[in-house]
């Protein structure tokens, strides 16, 4: 039997946020006035090296790149309290020679850290990483596990071994019918074409794929053993307001990028509403004067 | 009252922004004849049918295994069908668009099927019926499981 507990919940101004043990997160506006006093989740970019190259990478993750400073890391995170999620990416996270360190450390502040790898970099070319994030998962240094999938191996691989994976596909490079093949039930995420660093080229002529997505996108949304979610990019993209009830709009879009969440990267310590918006140095501030001062940053 | 969001058994993984929203079952409610009209026209894609097992009962989907056939057909009867049956039941021109993002450019229906297709195309009726009829489901599979 499956039973989903509660793992933390903390007022945010405004909003009181509750989050549980399967990923659910319930957010409750207790009165009008909409404060939000820091974010609830937090893209954290740990290091810029990746050996993959891959040509759309709006990350420009490369082979000789930086890895953050896990004191700098400490810094950006101080003033959060438990609860409030760390969405970890890179470049390849497991390339930071401390990323276990900095697990702890997010762990010891209460904090949900979630991963996000390539599917190359698991599977076929490091197996013994799966036995690692499963390690890690179970004395809670880690809670979900993003999976970018490239199109090379199914996810039947993974065989169950981990839990809370969520297989993400970017609609340019990845095909409404990748997602039909992946093993179900499983959980996808949807992200649109970053037209940013290397992506800015490699998609710049995206429209007939994203056509193709949005022909077929129904088709994917009604298979009943699909969890699917969206990122922003992808909801515009898609269009997807206008596919969608307005009751389910209502009480599941969780609101435009720099409402409750923000970019950080920790590498070159600076800061942005999301990774493909203007990037500002952090120069002293907190976290939550960070996240004030990206609430007033254009996209 | 005040607003309550859900999002709903999902971990934050996105590295790049945020998941803002998550669809499960019950959530979308595909109307079973719709398709997207844009400019007065419908554009069919073709799309992959060559794994599964899957079944597919909306008219836009069976429509996408109707066109694929038809051209992995290479038959310009079929495809003459398919656009008078479509056009005469939703009241919009039809067009047919490549697919560029497939193994081939017009989408693939696994070879051992590929029989079953031509019954499709019998008469306009019986792929009207096929296709719009939300009773009519199309069922693929492979041997490959």
């Amino acid at each position: 039997m499956i039973t989903t507990r509660k793992l933390a919940q903390y007022r945010n101004g405004s909003f009181l946020v509750s989050l549980y043990s399967d990923g659910t997160k319930v957010r409750e506006q207790t009165d009008s006035e909409g404060i939000v006093e820091f974010p609830e989740s937090i893209d954290l970019k740990i290091t810029e090296v990746c050996d993959l190259n891959c040509s759309y990478c709006h990350e420009n993750g490369r082979e000789n790149g930086n890895h953050a400073r896990v004191e700098n890391i400490d810094k950006v995170t101080n003033g959060l309290p438990p609860g409030v999620e760390i969405a970890i990416g890179g470049g390849n996270p497991f390339e930071h020679p401390q990323l276990k360190e900095i697990l702890i450390l997010l762990k010891n502040k209460g904090l949900v850290a979630s991963l996000t790898v390539n599917e190359l970099h698991l599977f076929l070319l490091h197996p013994l990483r799966v036995v690692l994030l499963k390690e890690w998962q179970q004395c809670g240094l880690i809670y979900g596990i993003g999976i970018s999938i490239r199109g090379y191996l199914p996810n039947s691989l993974l065989d169950n071994q981990l839990n809370d994976v969520v297989w993400h596909c970017i609609l340019g490079e990845s095909t409404p019918f990748d997602v039909l093949a992946l093993k179900r039930p499983c959980k996808v995420l949807l992200l649109g074409d970053k037209k940013y660093g290397r992506g800015k080229d490699y998609f710049a002529n995206d429209k007939p794929k994203i056509d193709y997505w949005k022909y077929h996108l129904g088709m994917v949304l009604s298979r009943e053993d699909l969890l699917v979610s969206f990122d922003n990019l992808a909801i515009e993209q898609l269009d997807l307001k206008s596919k969608l009830p307005g009751k389910v709009w209502d009480k599941y879009y969780m609101g435009d990028d720099g409402q409750f969440t923000m970019y950080v990267d920790a590498v070159k310590m600076q800061y942005a509403k999301n990774s493909i918006s203007e990037r500002v140095n952090v120069a002293g501030l907190n976290i939550r004067e960070m996240f004030q001062k990206v609430r007033g940053l254009k996209a | 009252m005040y607003k309550k969001k859900v999002r709903k058994g999902i971990f934050e993984t996105n590295s790049s922004s945020c998941h803002s929203i998550i669809l499960g079952k019950g959530d979308f409610e595909r109307t079973g004849n719709r398709f997207d009209v844009e400019g007065g026209v419908i554009r069919i894609y073709p799309g992959e049918f060559g794994w599964g097992p899957e079944r597919f009962s909306d008219a836009a989907t069976k429509a996408s295994y109707a066109l694929t056939w038809a051209k992995q057909a290479e038959s310009e009867e079929c495809l003459e069908m398919l656009e008078t049956v479509i056009m005469e039941v939703t009241g919009y021109e039809v067009e047919f668009a490549g697919s560029c993002v497939t193994y081939s450019p017009w989408g693939h229906i696994d070879h051992q099927s590929s029989e079953v297709g031509r019954e499709l195309f019998v008469s306009e009726d019986v792929l009207e019926n096929f296709i719009f009829n939300p009773n009519s489901i199309l069922v693929i599979d492979n041997d490959n499981h």
